[in-house]
């Protein structure tokens, strides 16, 4: 009997026992955790457009500057931009008159503009008398074949703009040997047979640049010439370019 | 004579063994008293949840010389994990930390890493936590600033390899984080939209 008891017992130790760990499984199960547990965030930068564009080698006003002579005399001058644009569509960059009803130089008569030359088109030499116009480098035929306006059979500087002006260049192609603002007149046919356009009206600007892209720091030198003779009136003949920079 | 005394000695010994083997596998009923228990477990497992703002947006016009602007995203998490919780930050690719316009254009993230933040150059991307060591945060957004050397950013990185903006050890309700996001760009980086997702992960302790 004595040893039945003490075998009960143990058997009732070892049933405590097991349930003291039972217990401590379920206990230990109760810190139990959940899973990881996320989120996320939608991360925007929204860069804007910017244009910027200056004109800095005539500053307020390009002077033509000449003496005429009966036969004729050609004069040009030159005036440096500079822009950019970090529109990923790129930019154009337009030339007019602000006027929308005449390009012509205006004083004690009108100097009348070139003809003007339509997208694509090409540009002709200053060949009447008492007429102005413009070129421009680079050649923007070469950048856009529908919007610019041929100056050159080909992209050459020293082929397609006017004499007086040696062609050096700073980075990007802005001529710089002229002195600033003034004109370079000469009696005889231009050097190497430029040609030039006529300023369109305001209304019908024409571009002289152009990137489908966004562009760093561009330059483009526009050049203005003038062929007179003594049949005006001496005097300050004048009237405004517009350049325009557009995000495309 | 013998063998049969040695049958009856046998016969007395199984018997014997009978009631022994009895006593030792069935339990005997004594007139005691007798208990038994019961382990009554609840088991409260402990939950998690986190939030954040969603979306961060980083208004930008540059300058060639380039601006900086930055927002802050703010992330909540509550837990009843007498633990705490460990939050994570990482972007939601594997593969790139830059932001994309979806058109071939990228706003690369900074290349300074959380161990060692630093200015947020032009045209870069990156992320300030004041809950980490060496960032020191704008106090409010910026837009177009000047970029500052007073700021510290580094690159989120890649899913996969977070890193860990905070932890805690008890529990907590909506512990709010805030984390700063910003970009530095000048006129090179081409106009857009440039996004990036980024992940918050939040683990028990």
């Amino acid at each position: 009997m004595i040893i039945s008891r003490t075998f009960s017992r143990n058997i009732n130790s070892a049933i405590l026992v097991l349930s003291v760990l039972l217990s401590a499984v379920f206990i230990s199960g109760a810190s139990a955790t959940v899973a990881t547990s996320s989120t996320s965030t939608l991360i925007t930068a929204n860069l804007s457009s910017v244009l910027f564009l200056s004109s800095s080698n005539c500053g307020s006003a390009c002077n033509l500057n000449f003496t005429p002579t009966g036969t004729g005399t050609y004069c040009t001058v030159y005036d440096n931009l500079s822009y950019f644009t970090n529109n990923s569509g790129g930019y154009n960059l337009y030339i007019s008159d602000n006027s929308s009803s005449t390009a012509a130089l205006i004083g004690a008569s009108t100097i009348p503009s070139t003809a003007t030359v339509s997208g694509g088109g090409s540009a002709s030499a200053l060949s009447s008398a008492n007429t102005w116009g413009y070129s421009a480098y680079p050649d923007p035929y070469s950048l856009s074949s529908t919007n610019g306006v041929k100056f050159g059979s080909t992209v050459n500087a020293s082929t397609n703009y006017p004499s007086g002006v040696t062609l050096g260049t700073l980075s990007g192609g802005l001529q710089t040997t002229a002195t600033t603002g003034t004109s370079s007149c000469g009696t005889s046919s231009l050097t190497g047979s430029p040609t030039f356009a006529g300023i369109p009206l305001y209304s019908a600007p024409q571009v002289i640049s152009y990137s489908a892209s966004q562009v760093a720091t561009t330059y483009s030198t526009v050049f203005y010439g003038i062929y007179a003779n003594t049949a005006k009136p001496s005097g300050a003949y004048t009237t405004t370019v517009v350049y325009t920079i557009v995000a495309t | 004579m013998k063998i049969k005394l040695n049958h009856d000695i046998y016969l007395v010994a199984s018997s014997f063994l009978v009631v022994i083997l009895t006593f030792l596998f069935f339990k005997p009923v004594f007139a005691t008293v007798s208990s038994t228990s019961t382990v009554i477990t609840v088991n409260v497992n402990s939950v998690l949840s986190i939030n954040s703002s969603g979306s961060v947006t980083i208004n930008v016009t540059p300058l060639p010389s380039g601006v900086q602007s930055a927002n802050s995203d703010n992330v909540s998490v509550s837990t009843s994990n007498t633990n705490g919780y460990t939050l994570q930050l990482s972007n939601a690719s594997s593969s790139t930390t830059s932001l994309s316009d979806g058109s071939s254009h990228y706003i690369l993230a900074t290349p300074s890493v959380y161990t060692s933040p630093g200015i947020l150059n032009a045209n870069y991307w990156g992320f300030c936590s004041t809950t980490l060591a060496g960032f020191v945060c704008p106090s409010g957004p910026l837009t177009n600033q000047t970029i500052s050397s007073s700021y510290n950013f580094a690159k989120v990185p890649v899913l996969g390899s977070p890193v860990s903006l905070k932890v805690t050890n008890t529990t907590s309700a909506n512990d709010a984080t805030t984390v700063w996001y910003a970009a530095s760009l000048d006129t090179s980086q081409p106009s857009g939209n440039y996004t990036g997702v980024v992940m918050y992960t939040a683990t028990p302790n």
